[in-house]
Protein backbone atom coordinates (compact mmCIF):
# COMPACT_ATOMS: atom_id res chain seq x y z
CA UNK A 1 0.00 0.00 0.00
CA UNK A 2 1.48 3.35 -0.98
CA UNK A 3 1.58 6.09 1.63
CA UNK A 4 0.60 9.70 1.28
CA UNK A 5 3.14 12.44 1.94
CA UNK A 6 1.52 13.34 5.27
CA UNK A 7 1.51 9.67 6.34
CA UNK A 8 5.16 9.42 5.43
CA UNK A 9 5.92 12.51 7.49
CA UNK A 10 4.10 11.15 10.50
CA UNK A 11 5.87 7.84 10.19
CA UNK A 12 9.15 9.71 9.97
CA UNK A 13 8.35 11.38 13.27
CA UNK A 14 7.45 8.03 14.84
CA UNK A 15 10.66 6.42 13.65
CA UNK A 16 12.66 9.40 14.84
CA UNK A 17 11.08 9.00 18.28
CA UNK A 18 11.85 5.28 18.24
CA UNK A 19 15.48 5.90 17.34
CA UNK A 20 15.93 8.63 19.93
CA UNK A 21 14.13 6.74 22.70
CA UNK A 22 16.80 7.00 25.38
CA UNK A 23 18.59 4.03 26.87
CA UNK A 24 19.12 4.17 30.62
CA UNK A 25 22.75 4.21 31.76
CA UNK A 26 24.04 0.87 33.05
CA UNK A 27 24.35 0.81 36.85
CA UNK A 28 27.97 1.25 37.88
CA UNK A 29 27.82 -1.88 40.03
CA UNK A 30 27.38 -4.36 37.15
CA UNK A 31 30.94 -4.32 35.84
CA UNK A 32 32.83 -4.66 39.18
CA UNK A 33 30.36 -7.27 40.45
CA UNK A 34 30.77 -9.41 37.33
CA UNK A 35 34.55 -9.16 37.29
CA UNK A 36 34.79 -9.93 41.01
CA UNK A 37 32.64 -13.02 40.57
CA UNK A 38 34.75 -14.19 37.65
CA UNK A 39 37.97 -13.72 39.61
CA UNK A 40 36.53 -15.78 42.48
CA UNK A 41 35.60 -18.56 40.07
CA UNK A 42 38.98 -18.51 38.38
CA UNK A 43 40.92 -18.72 41.64
CA UNK A 44 38.76 -21.36 43.31
CA UNK A 45 39.46 -24.96 42.39
CA UNK A 46 36.53 -27.33 41.96
CA UNK A 47 37.25 -28.86 45.37
CA UNK A 48 39.02 -26.86 48.02
CA UNK A 49 41.28 -29.47 49.64
CA UNK A 50 43.79 -28.61 52.35
CA UNK A 51 46.99 -30.59 52.96
CA UNK A 52 45.28 -32.20 55.94
CA UNK A 53 42.68 -33.74 53.62
CA UNK A 54 45.49 -35.48 51.78
CA UNK A 55 47.12 -36.50 55.08
CA UNK A 56 43.86 -37.96 56.36
CA UNK A 57 43.32 -39.79 53.10
CA UNK A 58 46.82 -41.26 53.46
CA UNK A 59 46.09 -42.24 57.04
CA UNK A 60 42.86 -44.01 56.12
CA UNK A 61 44.60 -45.82 53.29
CA UNK A 62 47.48 -46.71 55.62
CA UNK A 63 45.06 -48.10 58.20
CA UNK A 64 43.31 -50.17 55.60
CA UNK A 65 46.66 -51.53 54.47
CA UNK A 66 47.66 -52.25 58.05
CA UNK A 67 44.45 -54.14 58.74
CA UNK A 68 45.05 -56.17 55.64
CA UNK A 69 48.63 -56.78 56.64
CA UNK A 70 47.79 -58.14 60.08
CA UNK A 71 44.74 -60.00 58.93
CA UNK A 72 46.88 -62.75 57.51
CA UNK A 73 48.05 -63.64 61.04
CA UNK A 74 44.50 -64.01 62.39
CA UNK A 75 43.06 -67.46 62.25
CA UNK A 76 39.60 -67.08 60.86
CA UNK A 77 36.73 -69.20 62.16
CA UNK A 78 36.51 -72.54 60.38
CA UNK A 79 33.13 -71.83 58.87
CA UNK A 80 34.58 -68.93 56.75
CA UNK A 81 35.12 -69.83 53.16
CA UNK A 82 38.53 -71.33 52.79
CA UNK A 83 39.09 -69.58 49.52
CA UNK A 84 38.66 -66.11 51.10
CA UNK A 85 41.03 -67.01 53.91
CA UNK A 86 43.64 -68.18 51.47
CA UNK A 87 43.24 -65.09 49.33
CA UNK A 88 43.64 -62.71 52.27
CA UNK A 89 46.65 -64.66 53.49
CA UNK A 90 48.29 -64.52 50.09
CA UNK A 91 47.54 -60.82 49.73
CA UNK A 92 49.08 -60.10 53.11
CA UNK A 93 52.17 -62.11 52.18
CA UNK A 94 52.45 -60.18 48.97
CA UNK A 95 52.31 -56.82 50.75
CA UNK A 96 54.90 -57.96 53.32
CA UNK A 97 57.17 -59.16 50.56
CA UNK A 98 56.95 -55.86 48.73
CA UNK A 99 57.61 -53.82 51.88
CA UNK A 100 60.61 -56.02 52.73
CA UNK A 101 61.99 -55.43 49.26
CA UNK A 102 62.02 -51.68 49.93
CA UNK A 103 63.66 -51.90 53.38
CA UNK A 104 65.19 -55.32 53.89
CA UNK A 105 67.34 -54.12 56.82
CA UNK A 106 64.54 -52.92 59.15
CA UNK A 107 61.29 -54.51 60.21
CA UNK A 108 58.40 -53.13 58.16
CA UNK A 109 56.24 -52.94 61.25
CA UNK A 110 58.32 -50.08 62.65
CA UNK A 111 57.53 -47.98 59.63
CA UNK A 112 53.84 -48.67 59.89
CA UNK A 113 53.69 -47.85 63.59
CA UNK A 114 55.72 -44.66 62.94
CA UNK A 115 53.30 -43.69 60.20
CA UNK A 116 50.31 -44.17 62.48
CA UNK A 117 51.93 -42.11 65.24
CA UNK A 118 52.74 -39.35 62.76
CA UNK A 119 49.16 -39.23 61.51
CA UNK A 120 47.78 -39.08 65.04
CA UNK A 121 50.24 -36.31 65.85
CA UNK A 122 49.15 -34.35 62.80
CA UNK A 123 45.49 -34.67 63.66
CA UNK A 124 45.95 -33.73 67.31
CA UNK A 125 48.37 -30.82 66.95
CA UNK A 126 47.15 -29.11 63.82
CA UNK A 127 44.65 -26.26 63.84
CA UNK A 128 41.02 -26.60 62.86
CA UNK A 129 40.55 -26.85 59.12
CA UNK A 130 38.02 -25.03 56.99
CA UNK A 131 35.03 -27.06 55.79
CA UNK A 132 35.22 -28.64 52.38
CA UNK A 133 33.85 -26.19 49.86
CA UNK A 134 32.01 -27.52 46.85
CA UNK A 135 32.03 -24.97 44.06
CA UNK A 136 29.07 -25.39 41.80
CA UNK A 137 29.99 -25.02 38.13
CA UNK B 1 33.09 -1.98 18.33
CA UNK B 2 33.42 -3.37 14.82
CA UNK B 3 32.78 -7.02 14.08
CA UNK B 4 36.39 -8.05 13.40
CA UNK B 5 37.62 -6.49 16.63
CA UNK B 6 34.78 -8.07 18.57
CA UNK B 7 35.65 -11.49 17.16
CA UNK B 8 39.27 -11.04 18.18
CA UNK B 9 38.27 -10.02 21.70
CA UNK B 10 35.85 -12.94 21.96
CA UNK B 11 38.63 -15.36 20.96
CA UNK B 12 40.88 -13.93 23.67
CA UNK B 13 38.09 -14.15 26.23
CA UNK B 14 37.45 -17.76 25.20
CA UNK B 15 41.10 -18.48 25.95
CA UNK B 16 40.52 -17.23 29.51
CA UNK B 17 41.66 -13.62 29.12
CA UNK B 18 39.66 -11.67 31.73
CA UNK B 19 40.79 -8.31 30.35
CA UNK B 20 39.22 -9.21 27.03
CA UNK B 21 36.05 -10.30 28.78
CA UNK B 22 36.04 -7.02 30.72
CA UNK B 23 36.01 -5.19 27.38
CA UNK B 24 33.00 -7.20 26.28
CA UNK B 25 31.17 -6.44 29.52
CA UNK B 26 31.89 -2.73 29.21
CA UNK B 27 30.77 -2.75 25.59
CA UNK B 28 27.49 -4.55 26.14
CA UNK B 29 26.44 -3.85 29.72
CA UNK B 30 24.31 -0.83 28.86
CA UNK B 31 22.22 -2.59 26.26
CA UNK B 32 21.99 -5.79 28.30
CA UNK B 33 20.71 -3.78 31.25
CA UNK B 34 18.19 -1.94 29.09
CA UNK B 35 16.98 -5.15 27.51
CA UNK B 36 16.38 -6.61 30.95
CA UNK B 37 14.79 -3.37 32.11
CA UNK B 38 12.37 -3.31 29.16
CA UNK B 39 11.39 -6.89 29.94
CA UNK B 40 11.21 -6.78 33.73
CA UNK B 41 10.35 -3.10 34.32
CA UNK B 42 12.32 -3.15 37.57
CA UNK B 43 15.82 -1.60 37.73
CA UNK B 44 17.02 -3.82 40.58
CA UNK B 45 15.83 -7.01 38.91
CA UNK B 46 17.35 -5.82 35.63
CA UNK B 47 20.68 -5.20 37.34
CA UNK B 48 20.70 -8.64 38.98
CA UNK B 49 19.76 -10.29 35.71
CA UNK B 50 22.49 -8.43 33.83
CA UNK B 51 25.13 -9.65 36.28
CA UNK B 52 23.83 -13.19 36.08
CA UNK B 53 23.82 -13.04 32.29
CA UNK B 54 27.47 -11.97 32.09
CA UNK B 55 28.56 -14.64 34.56
CA UNK B 56 26.70 -17.27 32.55
CA UNK B 57 28.33 -15.99 29.40
CA UNK B 58 31.76 -16.27 30.98
CA UNK B 59 31.09 -19.88 32.00
CA UNK B 60 29.63 -20.81 28.61
CA UNK B 61 32.19 -18.91 26.55
CA UNK B 62 34.42 -21.95 25.85
CA UNK B 63 31.38 -23.61 24.25
CA UNK B 64 30.50 -20.60 22.05
CA UNK B 65 31.08 -21.78 18.45
CA UNK B 66 30.88 -18.32 16.83
CA UNK B 67 28.15 -19.43 14.42
CA UNK B 68 26.31 -16.21 15.22
CA UNK B 69 27.59 -12.86 16.38
CA UNK B 70 28.64 -12.65 20.01
CA UNK B 71 26.03 -9.98 20.74
CA UNK B 72 23.26 -12.19 19.32
CA UNK B 73 24.37 -15.04 21.56
CA UNK B 74 24.67 -12.74 24.59
CA UNK B 75 21.25 -11.18 24.09
CA UNK B 76 19.70 -14.62 23.65
CA UNK B 77 21.09 -15.61 27.06
CA UNK B 78 19.62 -12.39 28.49
CA UNK B 79 16.24 -13.18 26.93
CA UNK B 80 16.27 -16.74 28.29
CA UNK B 81 16.91 -15.38 31.78
CA UNK B 82 14.06 -12.90 31.27
CA UNK B 83 11.76 -15.76 30.27
CA UNK B 84 12.77 -17.68 33.39
CA UNK B 85 11.82 -14.75 35.58
CA UNK B 86 8.78 -13.69 33.59
CA UNK B 87 7.24 -16.73 31.87
CA UNK B 88 4.29 -14.70 30.55
CA UNK B 89 6.69 -12.67 28.40
CA UNK B 90 7.38 -15.57 26.04
CA UNK B 91 3.64 -16.19 25.78
CA UNK B 92 2.95 -12.54 25.01
CA UNK B 93 5.61 -12.47 22.32
CA UNK B 94 4.32 -15.67 20.72
CA UNK B 95 0.79 -14.31 20.77
CA UNK B 96 1.75 -11.31 18.63
CA UNK B 97 0.91 -13.52 15.65
CA UNK B 98 2.45 -13.32 12.22
CA UNK B 99 -0.09 -11.57 10.05
CA UNK B 100 1.33 -10.19 6.82
CA UNK B 101 2.42 -6.62 7.33
CA UNK B 102 4.02 -4.58 4.60
CA UNK B 103 2.55 -1.15 4.46
CA UNK B 104 4.65 0.75 6.96
CA UNK B 105 7.73 1.58 4.99
CA UNK B 106 10.94 2.19 6.84
CA UNK B 107 11.39 5.87 7.33
CA UNK B 108 14.40 7.30 9.06
CA UNK B 109 14.05 11.03 8.70
CA UNK B 110 11.43 13.67 9.15
CA UNK B 111 10.40 15.25 5.88
CA UNK B 112 8.45 18.25 7.07
CA UNK B 113 10.18 21.38 8.36
CA UNK B 114 7.16 21.97 10.59
CA UNK B 115 7.68 18.54 12.11
CA UNK B 116 11.33 19.34 12.62
CA UNK B 117 10.42 22.50 14.51
CA UNK B 118 8.13 20.56 16.82
CA UNK B 119 10.50 17.64 17.02
CA UNK B 120 11.39 17.90 20.70
CA UNK B 121 7.80 18.18 21.83
CA UNK B 122 6.70 15.33 19.59
CA UNK B 123 9.60 13.16 20.66
CA UNK B 124 8.78 13.71 24.31
CA UNK B 125 5.16 12.85 23.68
CA UNK B 126 6.01 9.72 21.68
CA UNK B 127 8.60 8.58 24.20
CA UNK B 128 5.85 8.61 26.80
CA UNK B 129 3.73 6.51 24.46
CA UNK B 130 6.63 4.09 23.95
CA UNK B 131 6.92 3.74 27.74
CA UNK B 132 3.27 2.74 27.78
CA UNK B 133 3.65 -0.01 25.15
CA UNK B 134 3.45 -3.66 26.30
CA UNK B 135 6.80 -5.17 27.36
CA UNK B 136 6.84 -7.49 24.36
CA UNK B 137 6.62 -4.62 21.87
CA UNK B 138 9.05 -2.44 23.81
CA UNK B 139 11.59 -5.24 23.73
CA UNK B 140 11.29 -5.65 19.98
CA UNK B 141 11.55 -1.96 19.17
CA UNK B 142 14.49 -1.57 21.55
CA UNK B 143 16.38 -4.21 19.61
CA UNK B 144 15.31 -2.86 16.24
CA UNK B 145 15.74 0.86 16.77
CA UNK B 146 18.24 1.25 19.61
CA UNK B 147 20.63 -1.48 18.52
CA UNK B 148 19.77 -1.57 14.83
CA UNK B 149 19.45 -5.35 14.84
CA UNK B 150 17.94 -7.02 11.80
CA UNK B 151 14.57 -8.76 12.01
CA UNK B 152 16.36 -12.10 11.59
CA UNK B 153 18.71 -11.37 14.49
CA UNK B 154 15.82 -10.29 16.70
CA UNK B 155 13.97 -13.48 15.76
CA UNK B 156 17.01 -15.56 16.80
CA UNK B 157 17.48 -13.66 20.05
CA UNK B 158 13.86 -13.73 21.14
CA UNK B 159 13.19 -17.22 19.82
CA UNK B 160 10.03 -16.38 17.89
CA UNK B 161 9.34 -16.58 14.13
CA UNK B 162 10.49 -13.78 11.86
CA UNK B 163 6.89 -12.94 10.95
CA UNK B 164 6.00 -12.48 14.59
CA UNK B 165 8.89 -10.06 15.08
CA UNK B 166 7.72 -8.02 12.09
CA UNK B 167 4.16 -8.03 13.37
CA UNK B 168 5.22 -6.87 16.82
CA UNK B 169 7.28 -3.99 15.46
CA UNK B 170 4.57 -3.09 12.97
CA UNK B 171 1.96 -2.94 15.74
CA UNK B 172 4.16 -0.76 17.92
CA UNK B 173 4.78 1.70 15.06
CA UNK B 174 1.10 1.69 14.12
CA UNK B 175 0.09 2.37 17.71
CA UNK B 176 2.52 5.27 17.88
CA UNK B 177 1.31 6.58 14.54
CA UNK B 178 -2.26 6.62 15.82
CA UNK B 179 -1.14 8.36 18.99
CA UNK B 180 0.60 10.97 16.87
CA UNK B 181 -2.51 11.55 14.77
CA UNK B 182 -4.53 12.07 17.93
CA UNK B 183 -1.91 14.49 19.19
CA UNK B 184 -2.07 16.51 15.97
CA UNK B 185 -5.86 16.57 16.02
CA UNK B 186 -6.03 17.85 19.59
CA UNK B 187 -7.07 21.52 19.76
CA UNK B 188 -4.29 23.81 20.96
Amino acid sequence: MSMSESERTLLGIVDDALQTYPLDPAPSSIFPAVMRQIEIQRSTPKFNLSWLDYALSGFVAGMAGLILYFLQSISLPPHWPVQMQNDIFLMGQGIRLKLNQFQPQLPTEFYIVGLILLMFGLIIFTRKRAPLVRVTP
Amino acid sequence: MDRAREEMIVRRAQAGDTDAFAELVLEHQRFVFNLALRALSDPQDAEDLSQEAFIRVWKALPRFRRKSRFQTWLYRIVMNLCYNRLPRLRKELSELGDEVVDFLEDSTSMHSPVAALDAEELRGYLHEKIDALPESQRLLITMRFQKDLSYAEISEIVGIPLGTVKTGIFRARKQLLEALRQFEEEPL
